[in-house]
This record gives C-alpha cells, structure tokens and sequence, in this order.
C-alpha cells in the first residue's frame, strides 16, 4: 500500500503543477478547454490525494513498522482511535493531512461555487493548487510519510502519551479544517486580484467559506485549550506558548476580516483594508504551521525539529513577496466607493474593533518572535512568557469586549443622538452600577471587575435587540413570545447569530476572570490525613487521601492516588489522579515509552472545578505528594465554546426559498421605513 | 530523616530496574487499609512498584510559601518547557530541572534574601533568557512599547484621516444642499419632501 501512496504524492505533484499552469493560463486567456482542465486536475488532485492517504491509513492499521513513520509514532497496542489519529500526530502525517484537507476544500469550492463567479475559478483552482503543491513537494524532499526503513522492527516507538487522549482525536483535525480553510477564501482573493474582478462578487461567494473556516478555527483552539487543561504539563488552558499564539493569530486577523467585510458589502468601503487582512490571514495560518514545525521557538507542543523548515521558510518570502507586489499593482482598482460620514458609526466601530484585533495580533506576534529578534539584536535569547502577554493584551482584550456591545447595535453611516439614546442608555447604566457594586464589595482584581462590569454592558445591549425584535414580531403578528424569538433568529440568522456570537465572546470573558481568583495548594498526605482549601464562592472543601492502588490497564501500568472529598462537611464523592506509565509491546516484553504521564483529576461544575494533582509517592510508600486546585468558571470556557458553535451554525445555516420570498417583502418594508426616518 | 527496611530497600530497588512483566503486575492491589495509620507517624509500608509511583520529597510549608512562588512564576525553567519554574514543578513531574532550581529558591529565601537578589542570581548563571517577561531597558523596551505605540499611533493616524474625511463629506453634502436646484422637473411636493429630507440630516 505505501508504494501506492508514494506513488499517489508523485501523481500528486504532477497534477498539482499542470493545476498551476492550467488555472492561470485559463483564467488569463478565458480558453474554455483550459478551464475546464483546471478544474478537472483540481478534483483529480483531491482523489490522487486520498488514495495517498488511505495507503497511510492502511499502514497504520496494519502496524506496517517498516514504514519509519508508524514505526515513529504507533506501537502494535496502541488503542485503534489513536492509530489512526496518529496520521496527523506526526509531522509527515500531518503535512499530508494538510495537503488531503485542502484538496478536498478546492474541490468542494470547484463544485458548489455559482457559476456568476465562473471567471474567477481557474485562479482559485491555480492558488490552492499552489499550496497543496507546496505541501506535496515538502513532503516529497524533506519529510516522506511513506519513506521505509532498511529493516522492519519488532515494534514502533508508541505515541507520545499526551497525546493518547480524546482530544487528540478531535482537537489537530478541527484546527487544520479552520487553518486550511483560509486558503479558500484568499485563493478567492487573489483570483479576485488577478482577474481584477474587484467587486464586492468574490466576497459574496466566500461568504460561508470565511465563517466555515473562522467558526472551525475558534472551535479547534477551544478544543485546544480543554484539552490542554485535562492533559497534565501544558501549563492550564492558555499558557501563551508560541504554538497556541500561533493559531490565535490567524483567528483575530479573520476575526477583523469578518467584521470588516460587512462595511465593504454595505458601503463599498476598505477594499484595500480587506485584501490586505485575508492576505495576512493566510500568511499567519502559513507561519503558524511554519513555528510548529521549523523548532526555531521552543515550545511543549511543537514537532521534532526538522529541515522542513526552511521549505516553508522559502515559501513564506515567495509568497510574501509574490502578494505584496499583486496588492500593490491592484490599489488603484481598491478605491473605496463611498467614504465615512461620521466616527459615531458602525463603521468606525467596526474600524476600532479592526484596530484592536490586529494590534493584538501585532503584540501577540512581536511577544512570539521577541526571542529570535532579541538573538539578533543583541546576541540573547530574551523569551517573553505569560505575565508579558497578559500585560499587553488584556487591556486591548477588555476594549475589544466593549467594541462587541457597541459595534452590532450602533447605527450605519451616522449614530443619531436618539440611537446613541435608544441603544445605550440602559447597557451603560447598568454596566457602572454593576462596577459600583464591585468596588463596594472589594472585588479582588481590577481586570476581572472590569470585565464583569463591560460584560452586563454588552449582554443588556444586545439582549436589547432580541427583547425588541420579539417584542415587535409579537405586536405585529400575535406570536407568542418564545415563536416570536425563534422566528426572529430564523428570518435574520445572519444578525441574530452574530449577536449569539458575541454573547459567546462575552461568556468566554467572564470565565477568563475566574482565573484570577485561583486557589491552590501543595501537600503529601498519608493515608487518613485531610487537607482543607476554601474556594472563592466561600466553600470548604476537605480532600482526605485513601490511598494508592498500582494496577495494568491497556497499554499502560496505572498507579493511581485517590481522595474523598468534602464540600462544607458533607461527603461530595472519590476523586482520582494517575500516573501513567506507557509501554509498547513486543515478543521480548514490555518496554516502558516516553517519560510517565499524569492525568489530573477534574470535578467540573457551574461554578467551579476541582482539580487534583497526583505528584507521586513519599519515600515509595501510600504517602502521596498531591496539588489541590479550585478554578473557578471554568466550566463556562467550554460552554463560551458551545455558544459560539451554536451562533456561528445559526450564522452560516443556508436561507431556505420560502424563508428568502418572505425576505423580500420585509426588505422592502425595511427600506420604506429607513426612508420614512431618516 | 526515614529509615527504610531492608526488605522495603530492596523492593524499592528492584522495582526501579526490573521490568514490570517480569514482576507480575497483573491486578489492582492496594497495599494496607488506610484508616489504622491516620495522622500517625509509623512507617508506611513500601509500593510494590516504586519507580511507577513517581518519587518525591514531603512537601513542606516553604513549598507553599507566597514569596517562593512569588519569585518562581517570574523565573522560566530552562526545560524548554516554556513555563515558569512553579507551573513546570507543578505540572511536569518529569522535569530534571525544577527538582534543582526550587529547593536553590527555598533555601534563598530562608536565608533572608530579596526576590531581586534570588532573581539576580540566576540571571548571573543563565542570562536574561530565565527571565519570564524581559527587564524593561534597551531593546526590550520595544517588547512592552512598540505594539501600544503602533496602535496608538495607526489609531491616532485613523481618527485623524477619519475626521478630515467626516468632516469634508458633511462639508459636501451641506453644499449640496444649499446648492439644490429646486428646477429639476420635480414636483413642488417632491422637492418639499427632498428638502425635508435632508434637513433631517443634521448637515
């Protein structure tokens, strides 16, 4: 089979360069047969593609450890979900991975696209043929996934045991469906660029690409941070580690491309603005792939450090330079159509918020590559941690929060006095009463209060609109309230997901404050002993040791440390944390794999997690080392993830025809009172 | 100081350099009932499989002294963790370094040492890399300042280049208005409406 696959990623190549020159060709000269070569060489692509990836998969499966890569990171009792998740575990598997996901997306983006954007199509199809091209070759000269070894072993190496967990499954395939999927709509971009189709057509037919790769991107991280918080060593949800930044980046420079692409769409405004974001986007999503792979920053989550670094070193200048010189060849076509009328607008928020989102970004990318500049600058290689990147980005954060109440509720073109009135009287008022009453009480940290207090505020202003819009569909049309919310949210999925989406954001905030408020502490228990931590919510809890049990379990030797726990006296349940041991199996006996892993033990609830921390054993015996953690408003992290799933399903879900035929009437009753106010 | 058994010695040996298949572990097995040695200070007996366990020290009062993990969030272990040495000796058991540099901390601070003093000391071994935010002087003042300063300043850029531009198109439209030619084949009730309209505007 691997013969097979080597010989797909050959195939592969082939029909990515004749992709290339097919689409180009085709879009330049308008030749049909061109055309319709490129597109068949891109859906040939994706096939040649997933045969590759089958016979890796096979591979896998089989335990065919003469192929170094699952010979590298799959042992013969390796749980079957991890053995096929080890397909994107490695970097090899990974690349491929990458270059499947993306040739499906363009095939995908070659089928579905209306024909109104037929003149853009050869370019996409040349663009994304591009970068699969760029993957196959890497994969071909520097890291083969099918490369075989000159003997078979008796047994692979195993899986790094941080990664023999759930969320390993989901969480890699999630973030490279939202990375590779901003291929998509900057491949949209440049056709749009070299076809000089400049209108606002190319940004109507990315539409659900950039909320379907944005919306996956956020989920990915999210996943991300659960995952690094149940799995021991990640240093807790976010620990700012140049990987995680990594993948943050590119969401908040397509955050602020969603944002801004809705001026562009309503006043033909920030056409450079735009082009120049999902540029960026593409360009981050590339390096933060490029960080995770080259070693050039150490982090806990990066692949063995390998010479594929500087293919996408090469790549990254090529393409810079290549998008730079397109950008600025185009500018003339980029002039905006109509200018703002007014900074108490929508459209300056929206600038405001664009401001913010790419100064984060900005910070965010210095603090990752302060290390490597600082090496040049002065020979030192200064590294920048947590403390720094809280100090610079919480407060854009907390303005950031503010923007999302201001932004969607705020008036197009020019915020009368009677909007500024209708939309923020009550949102403000209660957001001061609500900092008041934090300072009266000695609420223990200054962001957190803030951030609570900027929080009523965004949730009263938006929940404003949803009160009004049912309200009104309830007078006008004698809904009950709770259809009236459900039809309002259906006839105008658009605004009313979006407005799910930032409550989503806001959720995400409050529970990031509960971090301030983290209690914790160390201690070794013998069998009987107790030790007690108040949580913030004023709670007692007790955790008295049980003892230890050492047992086999699958592909690992468990020793486990149990306590009971007590919340104010009374008995809540047994908790457990274990130290894990993993081996690979062979004929000759078990051989112990990587270093022991510890898994934590987590009682989640509304308000707060209890987390407990086996260190190991005193002197050999049941006395045990423990770390007992009170986290608050954890839980709501995972359920900021879920609404903004929900919002951005709502957002993306597909206007049936009735839904559209109904639209129109109310458009046009729309417009008539626009007309009637202003 | 505990004093082991020989028979807990030299289980504790063996566990740590024969192979568990070859010991036999099999099924869960819990090695005494827990409740007779509450609170008392007799010798615990010994793990069948001690290296599995995880080997660690009692855990005193200075390990959760404020000022010890004061200085240790500020300080990075140079694992390549990327973590601070109280987040890398809290979650990574495995790392060979914290087990060195936190008793060097304890032991600073019982000596009645400064958190500046401590710092120092190890900036003096490792340079300013074990540092968890860079010292602000020099080039690494561009680490705090240059992100704010560049938002500030494309900010301040933005509103100013946004209000000429506001204040030009209102300076237009106001033209426009005082310059409406009622004479455009409109009716008198069209154009009231036209004017009504834009004086709506505010211009």
């Amino acid at each position: 089979m691997t013969v097979l696959g080597h010989i797909s990623l050959w195939l592969a190549l082939l029909l990515a360069v004749w992709a290339v020159i097919v689409g180009f060709l085709g879009g330049k000269s308008g030749r049909p047969e061109l055309i319709q070569s490129a597109r068949r060489s891109v859906y040939a692509l994706a096939v040649v593609l997933v045969v590759a990836s089958a016979s890796l998969l096979v591979a896998l499966l089989r335990h065919d450890f003469n192929v170094a890569y699952v010979a590298s990171y799959t042992s013969s009792n390796l749980p079957a979900v991890y053995t096929i998740s080890a397909f994107y575990g490695g970097q090899a598997g990974s690349m491929l991975f990458w270059a499947v996901v993306l040739s499906l997306y363009a095939a995908i983006a070659q089928w579905v696209t209306p024909k109104k954007y037929a003149h853009l199509m050869p370019y996409v199809g040349g663009v994304t043929s591009i970068v699969a091209l760029f993957f196959i070759v890497t994969m071909l000269f520097a890291d083969n996934p099918f490369e075989r070894l000159p003997f078979t072993p008796a047994e692979g190496q195993g899986l790094n045991p941080q990664l023999q967990n759930p969320g390993m499954v989901i969480h890699p395939p999630m973030l490279y469906l939202g990375y590779i999927g901003i291929t998509i709509p900057f491949a949209f971009a440049v056709a749009a660029l070299l076809s000089k189709q400049l209108d606002t057509g190319w940004l109507h037919a990315i539409r659900k690409w950039t909320l379907w790769s944005w919306l996956i991107l956020g989920v990915g991280i999210t996943l991300g941070m659960w995952w690094a918080y149940v799995e021991l060593g990640w240093g807790g949800y976010w620990a700012w580690d140049p990987v995680e930044n990594a993948s943050f980046l590119p969401w908040l420079t397509m955050t602020a491309f969603l944002h801004s692409v809705m001026i562009q769409e309503k006043r033909g405004m920030l056409k450079r603005w735009n082009m120049i974001l999902i540029v960026l986007s593409f360009m981050l999503s590339i390096f933060g792939t490029f960080i995770t792979r080259s070693g050039i920053i150490s982090s806990v989550h990066s692949f063995t450090q390998s010479s594929v670094g500087y293919f996408f070193l090469v790549f990254l200048i090529l393409s810079a330079i290549g998008l730079t010189w397109l950008l600025v060849s185009r500018l003339p076509l980029l002039a905006p159509e109509s200018k703002l009328e007014s900074m108490v607008s929508r459209e300056a928020s929206f600038l405001f918020n664009n401001l913010i989102l790419v100064g984060m970004a900005f910070s965010i990318l210095w603090g990752t590559l302060f290390p490597i500049l600082s090496e040049w600058v002065k020979g030192t290689k200064v590294a920048v941690g947590a403390p720094f990147f809280n100090q610079v980005n919480i407060p854009l954060g907390l303005l950031l929060l503010v923007l999302t109440g201001i932004g969607p509720v705020i008036a197009w073109r020019k915020a009368s006095v009677r909007n500024l009135r209708r939309q923020f009287v009550v949102p403000t008022a209660l957001g001061v009463i609500t900092g008041a009453i934090l300072v009266l009480i000695r609420f223990g940290d200054f962001y957190s209060g803030v951030a609570v207090a900027f929080g009523v505020f965004v949730v009263v202003a938006i929940s404003q609109e949803f009160w009004r819009g049912a309200g009104a569909r309830h007078r006008l049309h004698g809904e009950i309230y709770p259809l009236a919310f459900a039809r309002l949210i259906g006839r105008n999925r658009r605004r009313y997901g979006g407005y799910m989406v930032h409550l989503a954001i806001v959720v995400y905030f409050v529970a990031f404050t509960g971090m301030a408020f983290k209690t914790e502490i160390e201690t070794s228990l013998r069998p009987g002993e107790s030790a007690t931590l108040r949580s913030p919510f004023g709670h007692t809890y007790t955790f008295t040791h049980i003892g230890i049990s050492q047992y086999d379990a699958a592909n690992r030797f468990v020793t486990a440390a149990s306590v009971e726990v007590r919340k104010n006296g009374e008995r809540v349940g047994v908790m457990r944390s274990e130290r894990r041991q993993y081996f690979t199996a062979s004929g000759l006996g078990r051989q112990s794999s990587f270093q022991p892993a510890t898994e934590a033990g987590i009682a989640s609830g509304l308000k707060e997690d209890l987390y407990i921390v086996f260190g190991g054993s005193v002197g050999g015996t049941e006395e045990a080392v423990y770390r007992f953690t009170i986290n608050p408003l954890v839980w709501w992290v995972w359920f900021g993830g879920l609404m903004l799933v929900v919002g951005g399903t709502v957002v993306m879900w597909p206007s049936s025809r009735l839904a559209i035929a109904h639209a129109r009437p109310v458009a046009g009753y729309r417009a008539a009172l626009v007309g009637s106010e202003v | 100081m505990r004093v082991f058994s020989r028979r807990e010695m030299v289980g504790g040996i063996l566990s740590a350099f024969v192979p568990v298949s070859l010991l036999g572990a099999r099924q869960e097995r819990r090695t005494h009932e827990t409740a007779q040695d509450a609170g008392s200070d007799d010798p615990l007996p010994t793990l069948r499989y001690v290296r599995q366990a995880g080997m660690r020290e009692r855990i005193t009062d200075w390990d959760n002294e404020p000022r010890v993990i004061a200085i240790e969030k500020r300080l990075r272990c140079m694992c390549g963790c990327n973590q601070s040495i109280y987040q890398c000796r809290t979650t990574d058991f495995t790392c060979p370094l914290w087990p060195i540099t936190h008793p060097r901390i304890v032991s600073h601070v019982q000596d009645g040492r400064t958190a500046q003093e401590i710092i120092d000391t190890f900036m003096a071994e490792d340079g300013e890399a074990v540092l968890m935010a860079p010292i602000p002087v020099g080039f690494n003042l561009t680490a705090y300042f240059l992100p704010g300063a560049v938002i500030a300043l494309a900010g301040s850029g933005m509103l100013w280049v946004l209000g000429r531009r506001a204040l030009r198109a209102r300076k237009v439209a106001g033209e426009a208005v005082e310059d409406f030619d009622p004479d455009v084949g409109l009716t008198g009730e069209e154009q009231e409406s036209i004017r009504a309209e834009l004086k709506k505007l505010d211009l």
